[in-house]
């Protein structure tokens, strides 16, 4: 009989210790938390890392800061969950507006005079669905300015077929 | 890798020239590089650095539209006063004083670390 007790006293206190000890195991510090979900966003592009604010409470992650699309807002806030010790996320993350461009005679316009204020002739302008194409030939020390004529006027698209000399 | 990487050259142009207002975002596979620079010889050095990579030209994934603002920043130091800053500057202090009318509510009232507006030279 007491040694029943006795052996019922001691698996219980060691049932007891058990789950004190699995119920004070910690995982990683809110700092850490933070410091890998910014490296696992990270090693996918730096860029974006640096674009993503992340706060860590308590396990719980918070994502704020503007991105391209829905799709990478979602791929980082996977990101983040997936790191050791996340508990939850909470993504504030803002999607960036969409670009919006000038119809195509607005810019092929804007192209021709900034090609005319660099004094570069013989290029020809096409301009199609926000697309520009250049084509002649321009000589090396001007290529840049041609390139910046065309960019400045704010295109979907600069495709340089120009032959340079 | 995002195209915002493979042209982060590009991108530490601009922010080591002063830029303002930048957005860098990619959408249908271009990315586009938007912001304004004090100078014409500022706007050349992001350009410089987009040439370095590609100098053909021939890459068609970037649109880079950089602005010339003609305007710099300036962190006011202790013991300046909004005239000598103008004068330094080359620039009226009315004009001073309407470029920064919304952040310098009283001109005899600035301090140092606030960040003024340098309008373009008049």
């Amino acid at each position: 009989m007491k040694n029943h007790i006795g052996r019922s006293i001691v698996i219980g206190l060691a049932c007891m210790s058990l789950v004190f000890v699995m119920a004070c195991k910690k995982g990683p510090d809110d700092a850490t938390i933070t410091t890998n979900v910014k490296a696992k966003i990270a090693a996918d592009s730096p860029a974006l890392a640096n674009a993503v604010m992340i706060s860590t409470k308590e396990g719980v992650v918070t994502l704020s800061g503007a991105v391209d699309s829905e799709a990478i807002k979602g791929k980082v806030e996977q990101d983040a969950k997936s790191v050791t010790g996340v508990k939850s996320v909470v993504n504030n993350l803002t999607v960036k507006p969409p670009i919006v461009f000038s119809e195509d005679a607005t810019i092929k316009s804007a192209v021709m005079a900034n090609l005319t204020k660099h004094s570069i002739t013989g290029i020809t302008v096409e301009v199609l669905n926000g697309e520009v194409t250049l084509k002649g030939t321009i000589a090396r020390a001007k290529l840049q300015e041609a390139m910046m004529a065309a960019n400045d006027a704010k295109p979907k698209k600069v495709i340089n077929q120009m032959t340079i000399k | 890798m995002a195209l915002a990487d493979k042209y982060q050259p590009v991108v530490d142009a601009a922010n080591s020239h002063g830029v303002s207002d930048l957005n860098v975002q990619e959408q249908g596979g271009v990315l586009y590089i938007t912001g304004s620079v004090p100078s014409e010889a500022d706007k050349q050095a992001v350009w410089d650095a987009r040439t370095a990579m590609d100098p053909d030209m021939r890459e068609s994934d970037l649109v880079l539209t950089i602005g010339v603002s003609g305007e710099s920043l300036y962190v006011v130091k202790s013991g300046d006063n909004m005239t000598h800053i103008a004068r330094d500057n080359g620039v009226s202090l009315q004009a001073l004083e309407d470029a920064n009318k919304d952040v310098v509510k009283n001109p005899d009232r600035i301090f140092p670390g606030q960040k003024l507006v340098i309008p373009k030279a008049s």
